[in-house]
């Protein structure tokens, strides 16, 4: 990151042209870089929001997935304790 | 750009009048004033550079969180591929479906196995 200049107070006598096309430049720079910054941190915040969002949807698909599952060991374990184990066909 | 600079003239002290007590306190309220705007700044430059850094961690994160969601529910997703083809290649041979009938609610009351609904297109994209 850049380092700041320390500031220096200048008299009015000294600001000629080329002091104030100096301060000019460097406004217009520390403009760029002032909403280069806040670009940048609102495309963050996006993301965030974004990011947020799509773990909640994939966090209910896993949980609908998980409950899918049990209810089919369940079957398969109901049907066993009665039944023996699982015959599966070689037919397929 | 250059505005306007008070016309004092720092060259003839005759003119320029002397400093009152009122202009030493002004200036001294000026110099508080301006300290506490320094912190005041200051204080709200590190908030800013706090707050985005913490964004920029939770981001990564959740991208971390989410990856590991999805790699759960392609496991999940294979999990119950394995038990529709279970099923499917179970039915010829079912306990159930070869004993006499009334096949017993009491085992799989709402839920039936011969409906293809467990390979159901409903995670897939």
């Amino acid at each position: 990151m850049i380092k700041k200049a320390k500031k220096v107070f200048v008299p009015d006598e000294q600001k000629d042209e080329k002091y104030w096309t100096r301060r000019k430049k460097n406004n217009v720079a520390a403009k760029r870089s002032r909403d280069a910054r806040r670009l940048k941190e609102n495309q963050i915040t996006i993301r965030a929001a974004f990011l947020e969002k799509e773990n909640t949807a994939l966090r209910t698909e896993v949980a609908e997935l998980r409950k899918e599952v049990g209810r089919c060991k369940n079957i398969v374990s109901k049907y066993e304790t009665r039944y023996g184990p699982f015959d599966l066909s070689d037919s397929e | 750009m250059p505005h306007s600079s008070d016309s004092s003239d720092s060259s003839s002290f005759s003119q320029s009048p002397p400093p009152s007590k009122q202009d030493s306190s002004d200036d001294m309220r000026k110099v508080q004033r301006r300290e506490k705007n320094r912190i005041a700044a200051q204080k709200s430059r590190l908030r800013q550079t706090q707050k985005a850094d913490t964004l920029h961690l939770e981001s990564e994160d959740l991208e971390r969180q989410n990856a590991a969601l999805r790699r759960e529910i392609k496991q999940l997703t294979e999990e119950m591929k394995h038990f529709a083809s279970m099923l499917n290649s179970h039915e010829p041979l079912c306990s159930i479906l070869t004993s006499p009938p009334p096949p017993p609610e009491v085992l799989y009351a709402t839920h039936s196995f011969h409906q293809p609904h467990i390979s159901s297109p409903r995670f897939q994209h």
